[in-house]
């Protein structure tokens, strides 16, 4: 009787087979043919193909199903992959190996790339795996090999299907370079964390790498797993020869490395390209002739993005996670959510990023908005712009299911409490996507007001995830920080709560330290320092305010003082050019002494210091910067509020592409003139003025487009200030890059540039059926739609947008521009204005404006 | 490292013979930086014998191919190689990203993006071309589907045949467009000289180093796909312009096309 092969993973060594291609190229399949085909037509040969490994003595061969997916055989699958299972068990058969050999059902990449970057989205990719695995399983495969995963979130992909339609075990092994990254940037840690995560039964690496490049993979993905590693090399690097592909390491050397790769750790052997039977029988003599050996594994925390760990506790750093992606207490943020600015909450995850957050909080939940869509949407988008981890942050389970889902990686997930009824919800979702989960330190009866009840809660909580089948490594306690304004303990018994979780339960914390001011004065005070008193008793996490000053102050100090700053560089990075609150006092007012003497027409040196206790800087340094600022090449003065020419600094700002003097002046403007005013007297007008000289060919592209980011800038600026107030617009514009075009930079030029003339944009995005562009034109009335396509394959889906627009909103004007399209060619698919450049949708819509059409 | 050509980067931007200030330099020089850490470079490619049968058509790696400019770009040469190469996704990751910190950036990226995959498949180039005239043969300029009338569903083909996904890393969309965006596929022929020709025929003058011929007669006028054919966005992509029948001659009875097949043989 064949014993499961979990029982037998990771206990003993088990060999795979190695490689299909080759093998199938030698019976004669041409290049370029599909080898699932043969399945079908020539049966005698896959068996053929079979016996050899299992001769050779591989445990776990492969059926011939590696590209089987509806891509690409829409009309055969089922009978295509049923063949393929029934060609391996007729193999089995006839090897006499059957109560020790397994088949696997084979799955490979899609051949497609998932989106945001490609053009397949990740529900039909779970999809077109599902149909494999339901026919693999129903014809009796043994197991599901997911392999040559160059993705990993294609890879999430096909596990997350593997796990939902069968019950077999599940083992995977994905595809990285020399470098030890995978074509998305994953590396071993963040894959081994996020598939780990989605339990799987092994995994490791295969194809693309010789046995001897993969050592330095090997190595870190048996530190990183606790599941058994599998290896599957090629037979060394690709060579062409005469047309054909040969591999440079003969089976005695590839043994030889086999051998090595054991010793280090895996315990599943096979090959992959250009390794034969042979090579899999050398291979299995050097290996077993080692006495089996399991590494054990290490416990850590680790939370995951499509690239990037982020370990918690331990000998790890302390965790910053950023808050500021929350909508509590935040008009503008409110505001955004409710106008559907993605680009605005992807910004404040960006600044966080930038200001030295690790982690981000991501937390949309508003009653004005479906939270489940929203947080969808948002976390989709900051995966695709940057890799920080995310802390999924919502307390609606459909929502955090569905951001659990479309997470690339493994989530930091908030929360759970001690509460049965919110455990036996959330648990069930934390076993099946991974991640960490933060459990808050209270239950039924409330928040225990001694570090004694919050303790006993954190081990019922470490108790029931346990039931779970999660590991306690994988749960973060949260202490819980309630004001001291309320109970002057609080912050004590906080204190003890985190020292307690790290010296008796061994485990890791986090806290959100800001709570613990709320109600005093310059709070800033009371949580730097008791954020600094929260790490000294052993806070592994922090959600903070990363752009705020004294919080990083604390941190990077913390850092330094505790051995935690390899040679300070944090440290010295962010602060070698710091000054003291007096310093930059002393040199603002010098700054503002200098523009109002420069604007008066005084000399700085005309004049006698009365010796004020703040000007202290010195006076030739004033000058020196005044002058320096007006001898910029421009011939009026950089410091006046206005230039000579008429020009307010404002204007000069955005002219000359400077987005940082573009956002102090729009501040100060602010203090003295109306939002409206600053936009129709300066920001238009000197955008204008940038617009005209691209126009007339005196500038060139990226000087229009610094001086299209400063005024963004600017505009945010005002848009703070006036958030809650309904704006003016000139009109609405629909932006959209048409259907199967991926690429929307155009696109994105135009839409920054109609923003900063006062249009009201609804950015489609990229990838956008004919059918959303009507609906939206339809629904909220809009009478120009600006379309973008770049190749003439997807300049038929702008044609047939065109088409449906003409017919189903005939008042709307359309824009066109894209990499192919022409004058003519727009006159001829019905277009009213062909975008040549940057400029003209702008000119085409200021015209549309003054007639009244939009 | 992959040498970029400031000249190049400023031709994509859209140059106008304007002297870029010294701070849009000094951004192209912070993205160009950011980018050859992010960069990826892959190549791959495999030489396959052609033949060309008037009028038009040539014949490669089992496909059959009507294009003027093809055969212009090959005409002479009996091998050709078809070629893909790639900078990676990393390079997209900048530009998705700077989408929405800063757009001047992201048109950065974009154009030494370009720059970046055309230098490396240049240099790639150099390689091939040091090998080839070792057995006495210069290399064409590169021709890619899309340009001209080279059919854009050749993609298609240099996919499979290139097994691009698994040697580049580089897959197709529905539409045919690559990613990583940043990638070139190409054929490039390879001509036969004797060797004390090497500067005569083609080109009067003696060929510089790392140059083949007068490339440029080689190139079509037109690159515009919906330009040069004249014909609509969907013709013009030209999957009516291959045959995949890699044995006309036998199969052409089988094929479900065939009544109409601008190939026919039989």
């Amino acid at each position: 009787m064949r014993k499961n092969i979990l029982e037998r993973l990771g206990k003993e060594w088990i060999f795979f087979d190695g490689g299909t291609g080759s093998i199938l190229q030698s019976k004669g399949l041409q290049p370029g043919e599909l080898p699932e085909t043969w399945n079908l037509t020539h049966q005698e040969d896959i068996i053929d193909l079979h016996l050899g490994y299992l001769n050779a003595g591989s445990h776990i061969f492969n059926t011939n199903t590696f590209g089987a997916n509806r891509l690409k055989y829409p009309d055969n699958l089922d009978e295509i992959v049923s063949a393929a299972v029934g060609l391996a068990k007729e193999a089995r058969r006839r090897s006499g190996r059957e109560d020790d050999s397994y088949i696997a059902l084979d799955i490979g990449p899609t051949g497609k790339l998932l989106k945001p970057m490609g053009d397949l989205s990740f529900d039909d990719a779970v999809d077109i795996f599902a149909e494999v695995v339901r026919i693999g399983a129903r014809e009796g495969a043994d197991l599901v090999l997911i392999e040559t995963m160059n993705d990993s979130y294609e890879a999430k992909a096909a596990v997350l299907a593997a796990k939902e339609n069968c019950d077999l075990p599940v083992l995977i092994t994905c595809v990285f370079d020399a470098s030890g990254k995978m074509l998305t940037g994953g590396t071993p840690e963040s894959t081994v964390a996020m598939l780990e995560g989605l339990g799987v039964d092994a995994l490791g690496t295969n194809c693309s790498l010789g046995p001897e490049q993969m050592i330095p993979i090997v190595e870190r993905l048996v530190k990183a797993a606790h599941v058994p590693v599998l290896v599957n090399p090629n037979a060394g690097l690709p060579k062409s020869v005469d047309g054909n592909t040969v591999y440079d390491v003969d089976a005695e050397a590839f043994a030889g490395f086999m051998r090595t790769i054991a010793e280090i750790g895996a315990t599943g052997l096979g090959g992959c390209c250009g390794t034969t039977p042979e090579y899999i029988k050398k291979e299995i003599e050097a290996v077993t002739s080692l006495p089996f050996r399991a590494p054990v594994p290490e416990n850590h925390t680790v939370i995951s993005s499509f690239s990037q760990v982020v370990e918690i506790g331990g000998v790890a750093k302390p965790v910053i996670i950023g808050e500021r992606i929350n909508p509590t207490g935040k008009k503008r943020f409110k505001q955004a959510l409710i106008e559907h600015d993605i680009d605005y909450i992807v910004d404040q995850g960006l600044q966080q990023e930038d200001a030295g957050a690790h982690v981000l909080d991501v937390n949309v939940g508003s009653p004005e908005i479906d939270e489940t869509e929203l947080i969808d949407e948002v976390i989709t988008r900051l995966q695709s712009v940057l890799a920080l981890p995310l802390q999924i942050d919502t307390s609606d389970p459909a929502a955090m299911e569905r951001a659990l889902r479309h997470y690339n990686g493994k989530a930091l997930i908030n929360s759970v409490n001690g509460k049965e009824e919110v455990m036996h919800q959330i648990f069930p979702l934390v076993k099946k996507y991974g991640g960490v989960i933060v459990g808050l330190a209270l239950d039924e009866d409330g928040i225990p007001d001694t570090a004694d009840g919050r303790i006993r809660i954190a081990k019922k909580i470490y108790d029931t995830a346990a039931s779970y089948g999660i590991r306690k490594e994988d749960v973060v306690i949260d202490g819980l920080c309630m004001t001291i304004s309320s109970d002057p303990r609080s912050a004590l018994v906080t204190l003890e709560t985190i020292r307690r979780i790290r010296d008796e339960l061994h485990g890791t914390s986090i806290l959100g330290v800001s709570n613990i001011s709320f109600g005093l004065p310059a709070r800033e005070l009371v949580n730097s320092y008791f954020f600094a008193m929260a790490l000294q008793n052993g806070l592994s996490c922090a959600i903070i305010n990363p752009n705020n000053q004294a919080m990083m102050q604390a941190y990077r100090s913390f850092c330094a003082l505790t051995a935690q700053d390899e040679n300070f560089m944090d440290f010295i990075g962010a602060y070698q050019n710091y000054k003291t609150p007096e310093k930059r006092v002393s040199e603002a007012v010098d700054n503002c002494r200098a523009r109002v003497l420069d604007a008066l027409g005084i000399s700085a040196g005309d004049l006698k210091f009365s010796g004020s206790p703040l000007g202290n800087g010195s006076k030739s340094q004033a000058n020196a910067s005044a002058s320096a600022q007006s001898s910029n090449g421009n011939s009026s003065s950089g410091g006046s509020s206005e230039g000579k020419a008429g020009k307010t600094r404002l204007m000069e700002a955005i002219e000359r592409g400077m987005a940082g003097p573009a956002a102090e002046a729009t501040k100060e403007a602010l203090r003295s003139r109306d939002a409206l005013d600053i936009i129709n007297q300066d920001l238009i007008p000197a955008l204008d003025t940038v617009g005209q000289g691209f126009e007339k060919g005196t500038i060139f592209l990226p000087q229009l487009l610094m001086a299209a980011d400063a005024a963004k800038t600017a505009f945010s600026v005002v848009k703070e200030s006036m958030a809650g107030v309904q704006q003016e617009v000139k009109g609405k514009v629909i932006l959209a890059t048409v259907k199967g075009d991926i690429h929307d930079i155009g696109k994105n030029i135009v839409k920054v540039l109609l923003e900063n003339y006062g249009y009201d944009v609804i950015d489609l995005g990229k990838d956008v059926p004919p059918e959303a562009v009507v609906e939206t034109a339809i629904s909220q009335d809009v009478k120009l739609v600006g379309l973008s396509a770049l190749m003439t394959t997807t300049v038929v889906n702008m044609e047939e947008t065109i088409r449906q627009l003409r017919e189903k909103k005939p008042d709307c004007r359309i824009a066109v521009g894209g990499a192919v399209m022409t004058q003519d060619y727009a006159d001829k698919i019905g277009a009213d204005c062909y975008g040549r450049d940057a400029m003209t949708t702008v000119r085409y819509a200021d015209e549309l404006c003054e007639k009244g059409l939009l | 490292m992959i040498e970029l050509r400031t000249k190049e980067i400023y031709r994509f931007l859209g140059y106008r013979n304007i002297t870029p200030t010294p701070e849009i330099d000094e951004r192209i020089r912070l993205c160009v930086e950011k980018m050859q850490a992010a960069a990826a470079p892959r190549c791959f490619y495999r030489k396959f014998s052609i033949s060309q049968t008037a009028p038009d058509i040539t014949h490669i790696a089992g496909l059959t191919i009507r294009s003027k400019n093809l055969y212009k770009n090959l005409q002479g040469c009996d091998e050709a190689y078809m070629f893909a190469a790639t900078v990676g996704l990393g390079i997209d990751q900048l530009i998705k990203r700077s989408e929405v910190t800063s757009i001047m950036d992201a048109a950065i990226y974009q154009a030494a993006g370009a720059e970046m995959v055309e230098a490396f498949a240049d240099s790639e180039m150099q390689k091939l071309r040091a090998q080839e005239e070792e057995r006495s043969y210069r290399l064409r300029p590169r021709y890619s589907p899309g340009y001209g009338d080279l059919p854009l569903a050749l993609q298609t083909d240099f996919a499979r045949i290139l097994d691009m996904q698994k040697w580049c890393g580089i897959s197709l969309t529905d539409t045919l467009l690559m990613v990583p965006s940043k990638s070139i596929t190409a054929f490039i022929g390879c001509v036969k000289f004797e060797p004390d020709e090497r500067s005569s025929l083609d080109s009067p003058m003696t060929i510089p180093a790392g140059s083949s011929e007068n490339d440029e007669a080689y190139l079509a006028d037109v690159v515009n796909p919906l330009e040069a054919t004249g014909l609509s966005a969907k013709e013009s992509t030209g999957s009516e312009k291959i045959c995949r029948n890699s044995l006309p001659e036998t199969s052409c009875t089988h094929c479900s096309m065939a009544s109409d097949c601008m190939y026919r043989h039989c």
